[in-house]
């Protein structure tokens, strides 16, 4: 990927501080892909993206109803998790929230990939080390998240 | 009297029911086989069950069950939220049709609150009663008053309860739904593991702790190859996860001095939180009421039956209504 | 004989009256996400003004897709319901590209599929040259070249191309002569074309 950091994150808190401050460099149409394995921290990750964007919703889990809305002015906040779709059917209308009006969050997006532009994205995986500490790695191919690369330099390295 | 036709389509499945002088005529649900076998090869298969074609098919179905014209049902009852958006749509339009062109009161319904009405199918509500919310989707403590007066006194700050379940059943390589297989494996295990509370302050619920924290034990044992009985696992998290909520149940009862106690939602099927509320409230006035397994699941007919209040109550929408996937158990009759 | 036209394919919401296959009246406008709310009040704001009953509907004129997930639902599932509970009442499926058509020229009717591609079917007159399909958008302009004096026809701005004017309605109800009613109205399914 062009522009790659990793950080390290101790606590829940921590990670939610992280995603709000990504928050702020996001805007309709954005789209977050997050990976990591079951724990690793995507909803307390989408929580801070929520937190960010001045969303005062409590943001749960979206695993059960596969997408959770958050319609807030200016930016409506799309939350997918799409566990549930692997080997599924996809034929859901999911693209009109990935591709819409809003940010988007997508959780297991390797079950919906042919869903996803390549290079539009922001990429998160989370990694669980020990305890309450994550390995988050951002990265990106998409140009106009270079400025946001180089502000998480300066403010986390 | 009146009759009242429900419609449900909030997540996975299209179901249609009928109420008529308070008696249930028919409960019509889109993956019952008998209405595959029907209608032979019309309805899509099974796995594709997010697919809802099916709108007609449930509600001719319904209509032929209880030998009723749709002129002569008096009002129209949806699930209006909260859902899955897309699913939602289906359920608002087709109610939103026949409200147009038969000209019937439209009545928006919502999703929980057609769960805890489902429990009045059992019998009728004592009030103040508590109401513990919990599936798939939700985690909620509400306190009634009176009739569709809903007051949240506590709810997750996270994971709902059932999603917690099929989680650590995929943890534990155990099939969809989750929760059904869990129940299962714990009447045959013991609790050997120590895992991390799902407590909160007051009435609330942090289930994504005790998510991890069975994760991480059952990846340190693979890790470590370290054979575990997944029975073990299974009724270790099975205690944890739903002491709690007796615990809370308890404490909220008496705070809140409640003549009534009702479960409402997917995990109320789960067999050890019947029997351990059981237990709490046995020798206690409060009655507990547990619904029945078929009232667990979404279905039309407790959409119907939180319809037949709001009728009474004269809770009726415009036809320029639309759905609220994110609808608010205490804004009911809002919208 | 009364048809109620409908369409909720796009970003539009369209709802027409028809007499006899003549257009009465129409309401058509953008409403993008909106259309599950609005469809039903406008097709009840269009029966009130021309003083016509609900009850009085002998056929629905709908279009089955392809386009937005939602929308094409939305106007579907309201043709569904109205012609399982009543079945006197007729529906034509069409398709929603057919309908942007530039009536009498040979017309490539667009629609946005998003990542990158295009709902795409040709039609001249009431033959159908290319049926409708999916297509890389990179891939259009190669396609539009082929054929010489071809009307370029729907929302194409995001493709970067001029559209010419159409009139959806008009359009409905002279296809629709050249169409057979649903035979079993259970079956109706949407067109998705993404399968």
């Amino acid at each position: 990927m062009q522009f790659e950091i990793k950080l390290i994150s101790n606590s829940k808190l921590d990670t939610i501080n992280l995603a709000s401050y990504i928050a702020k460099f996001l805007s309709k149409g954005s789209l977050i892909l997050l990976t990591g394995d079951l724990g690793a921290g995507k909803t307390t990750f989408t929580q801070g993206i929520a937190k960010g964007l001045g969303i005062n919703e409590n943001v749960i889990s979206p695993t059960f109803n596969i997408l959770k809305c958050y319609f807030h002015d200016p930016i409506n906040l799309y939350h997918i998790d799409a566990y549930r779709l692997k080997d599924q059917d996809h034929n859901i209308g999911l693209e009109e929230f990935i591709e819409g009006d809003g940010v988007c969050v997508i959780e297991w997006p390797i079950y919906i990939k042919e869903l996803i532009q390549p290079n539009t994205y922001l990429k998160v995986n989370l990694e669980l080390i020990l305890g309450d500490k994550r390995k988050i790695t951002i990265s990106s191919n998409c140009l106009s998240y270079k400025n946001l690369f180089e502000e998480l330099n300066k403010k986390y390295v | 009297m009146f009759s009242i036709l429900a419609i449900e389509s909030s997540c996975d499945e299209t179901a249609v029911a009928i109420i008529k002088d308070d008696k249930l005529l028919c409960n019509v649900i889109s993956s019952q086989i008998e209405v595959h076998q029907k209608y032979g090869g019309v309805m899509p298969e099974i796995a594709s069950r997010l697919h809802l074609e099916n709108i007609g098919v449930v509600l001719k179905e319904a209509l032929d069950k209880a030998s009723m014209k749709i002129q002569d049902i008096d009002a129209i009852a949806f699930t209006r939220g909260p859902g899955l958006i897309g699913a939602l749509h289906i359920g608002l339009q087709a109610a939103k049709t026949i409200a147009l062109f038969y000209n019937k009161p439209l009545i928006p319904v919502h999703h929980l609150v057609g769960h805890i009405y489902a429990n009045e199918f059992i019998t009728n509500f004592e009030f103040p009663m508590l109401c513990i919310v919990v599936s798939g989707g939700n985690t909620e403590f509400v306190i009634m008053n009176k009739d569709l007066d809903f007051n949240i006194i506590g709810e997750t700050l996270d994971d709902a309860v059932g999603e917690c379940f099929d989680k650590v059943a995929r943890v534990l390589d155990l099939p969809y739904p989750g929760g059904v297989y869990i129940d299962k494996k714990a009447k045959e295990g013991e609790h050997k593991f120590l895992f991390k509370s799902p407590h909160a302050d007051g009435y609330n619920f942090s289930y994504s702790g005790l998510k991890t924290s069975v994760i991480n034990e059952v990846n340190k044992l693979k890790m470590k190859n370290i054979p575990y009985k997944v029975e073990d696992v299974a009724k270790s998290f099975q205690d944890v996860a739903i002491d709690i909520i007796v615990e809370k149940a308890k404490k909220a009862a008496k705070e809140y001095n409640v003549k009534m106690i009702c479960l409402a939602g997917g995990v109320s099927a789960n067999s050890y939180l019947r029997q351990e509320m059981s237990k709490a409230f046995e020798n206690s006035n409060i009655k507990l009421i547990l619904p029945p397994i078929w009232c667990t699941t979404d279905n039309a007919a407790m959409i119907a039956k939180a319809g037949v209040h709001l009728y009474k109550a004269k809770v009726f929408a415009n036809l320029d209504i639309g759905v609220d996937p994110n609808w608010k158990i205490e804004d009911f009759n809002k919208f | 004989m009364y048809s109620l036209l409908l369409d909720s394919s796009n970003t539009k919401l369209a709802v027409g009256i028809a007499k006899d296959d003549i257009l009465l009246d129409k309401i058509y406008y953008d409403a993008w996400q909106r259309q599950s709310e609005f469809m039903i009040q406008e097709i009840n704001n269009i029966l009130n003004r021309n003083k016509i009953l609900p009850s009085q509907i002998n056929e629905i004129i709908v279009t089955d897709g392809p386009g937005s997930y939602t929308g094409v639902r939305i106007s579907l599932t309201i043709a569904k319901v109205v012609g399982v509970l009543n079945e006197n009442v007729k529906i034509y499926l069409l398709s929603s590209l057919e309908i942007l058509k530039d009536k009498n020229n040979l017309s490539i009717c667009l629609m946005n599929a998003r990542s990158n591609r295009s709902y795409v079917g040709i039609y001249k007159d009431n033959e159908v040259i290319l049926n409708d399909c999916v297509l890389e958008n990179q891939n259009i302009e190669k396609l539009i070249d082929k054929y010489t004096n071809i009307s370029i026809c729907g929302e194409t701005e995001y493709l970067g191309l001029k559209s010419c004017k159409y009139d959806i309605f008009n359009n409905m109800l002279d296809i629709k002569k050249h169409k057979d009613p649903v035979k079993d109205v259970l079956k109706i399914k949407a067109v998705y074309l993404k399968d």
